[in-house]
């Protein structure tokens, strides 16, 4: 009867806390289940990999920047989906890339930005273009994000501004920006970050339409290099910071309620070389634990952060 | 007995679930609660068993507790550190400087920092996306980070001549006076070089602000022109300012 019993916790336990958390291992290499890297080559000497990670559901989705796609990881570490961006040109630079949600909060569509040819192109998940946007006057392609309309988010450090496009590519307005990230909600608002000096750091929600709706102090005056990764259904907004003193590689993930507020903080120390490495999905927030420079010898690993109250 | 070998094999299901889990130790433990609470609802037999994975949680919990606590005290000791700190980098610099000079110097001099790091900054902006490094004496601007760097220091009155390789900029900064500090707190104007996979301080750039955000300008390699990016795209070497 004991025996029973154990094995019968044996199994809750692995069946439980297995699906619950994935274990997620991307290697590198030249086949298709592998994703590509580039040793360094140039006088920076920085190794390229994937450029940007994000997770959705129980799912990891990599921007594979050598090999110009993305690929959506599921919780048993298979590739469930592949899709190759069409007609990018000659020694593309892919930075950042961003999911658009259908209404039932399924993925539909793929989109990224090619630093070099500065274009913007989002792709249906048969790889299919739908629209490619050429954003010639600006200065630099850095983050993007788009909405569940279609309407694209594309930020720019050297310009200190994020280029809104519509759904049909048309460039709608320039919102000015502190470079401290963007992310857009699923009512297609979006959010970023503001800084003063005096009253410190303050959370920003702007329409689809260009008009602010909401504005929530946060403070924190002395952290620095706010960037605000991802945004929940119910409002709460995922940012990190450096704290005042310490190692420089060492940042504080802070999780802020919809009216400003801290609900929790997880310490930890960013990998290098990748311009995304915090993917949150709904329930879990995870960091990208890799090292280019290492690369094709140890894959691309996640570490689940738990952000304490 | 018996009941040594189901905690065994119990301890031991943990520890492969563990892992398989990427180890998240509270979200284990929530798990492992949740299963010994069904069971020990269903089946009073296996109690004992039960309450000794009980026992067990509190001890996997102080462990998770001490842990926070660990990185609370290195939070609490980072922060007890001074703001910036001049580090004995190389042998010509003098510590002992700062803790003697007096408050009024010491304002004069930071008024004058600022506007010096506001000009840096200034100066190295007006180098984004130019095409003006693409020479052959910067390999066609592969190698042109330094020229970069030292053009701008130039153009902003802090040098007086272009180099074209980072040790070279480093020492002429030391020569006026730019000393090695810690960060953070990251200042405008800073001069920032990275270490590569061909060793340290073989990449430079100049930090920047933008609101509380502070990124570097260097030279991009692959798109030949100057560009806006993280400081810590790659490990720091050293960061240095005029003090």
């Amino acid at each position: 009867m004991r025996k029973a019993t154990v094995t019968l916790m044996a199994i809750f336990m692995f069946a439980f806390a297995g699906p619950a958390f994935c274990n997620w291992e991307i290697p590198f290499g030249q086949e298709k289940t592998q994703v590509g890297i580039t040793a360094p080559v140039h006088a920076e000497d920085m190794p390229v990999g994937p450029g940007s990670y994000r997770a959705h559901g129980s799912d990891i989705w990599v921007l594979d920047s050598v090999k110009g796609r993305v690929l959506c990881f599921g919780a048993d570490n298979k590739i469930s989906q592949e899709v190759a961006f069409p007609a990018l040109g000659k020694d593309f630079i892919l930075t950042d890339f961003a999911l658009q949600l259908g209404e039932n909060g399924e993925v539909k569509a793929v989109a990224t930005i090619d630093m070099r040819a500065k274009e913007i192109v989002v792709a249906g998940l048969d790889g299919k273009e739908i629209r490619r946007i050429k954003a010639g006057n600006m200065m630099q392609l850095d983050e993007i994000d788009i909405d569940r309309n279609g309407q694209v988010y594309v930020g720019d450090y050297a310009a200190a501004s994020i280029a809104v496009f519509s759904a049909d590519g048309t460039a709608l307005r320039n919102i000015p920006w502190q470079a401290s990230g963007f992310a857009v909600d699923s009512s297609n608002n979006l959010h970023m970050l503001s800084y003063a000096e005096g009253s410190g750091h303050a959370l920003v929600t702007i329409g689809a339409d260009g008009k602010e709706v909401a504005r929530h102090e946060i403070g924190m005056a002395e952290m620095q290099n706010p960037r605000i990764w991802a945004v929940k259904d119910s409002g709460e907004c995922l940012v990190s910071m450096v704290p005042p003193s310490g190692d420089p590689s060492k940042q504080k993930l802070m999780l802020f309620s919809a009216d400003g507020k801290a609900a929790g903080s997880a310490d930890f120390s960013n990998p290098y070389y990748i311009n995304r490495y915090i993917a949150a999905s709904k329930d879990n927030v995870w960091l990208v634990k890799a090292d280019y420079l290492k690369a094709p010898g140890e894959p691309v690993k996640f570490d689940s952060l738990s952000l304490a109250k | 007995m018996r009941f040594f070998k189901a905690l065994t094999f119990i301890m031991l299901m943990g520890l492969v679930s563990v892992s398989m889990t990427g180890c998240d130790a509270s979200k284990i433990i929530d798990v492992i609660s949740k299963v010994a609470e069904g069971v020990q609802k269903a089946i009073p037999a296996v109690k004992e068993v039960i309450n000794t994975v009980s026992n067990a949680l509190p001890q996997n919990t102080d462990t998770a507790t001490n842990n926070n606590t660990a990185t609370t005290n290195n939070e609490q000791a980072a922060n007890n550190n001074a703001n910036v700190t001049i580090t004995s980098a190389g042998d010509d610099e003098d510590v002992g400087n700062t803790t003697t000079t007096n408050n009024v110097t010491a304002n004069t001099t930071n008024s004058t920092s600022t506007a010096q790091q506001a000009r840096i900054a200034s100066s190295i902006r007006s180098l984004l996306g130019s095409t003006s490094f693409r020479g052959a004496d910067v390999d066609g601007g592969n190698l042109a980070c330094a020229k970069v760097v030292s053009t701008a220091l130039k153009n902003a009155g802090v040098l007086s001549r272009v180099q074209l390789n980072c040790d070279a900029v480093v020492s002429d900064l030391r020569a006026v006076g730019w000393q090695r500090v810690n960060v953070p707190p990251y200042q405008e104007g800073d001069v920032v070089t990275w270490t590569t996979s061909r060793g340290p301080g073989r990449h430079i750039g100049i930090i920047v602000k933008q609101g509380n955000t502070f990124q570097a300008i260097s030279n991009s390699s692959s798109e030949r022109t100057p560009r806006v990016h993280s400081i810590n795209y790659m490990p720091i070497t050293q960061v240095l300012r005029k003090v």
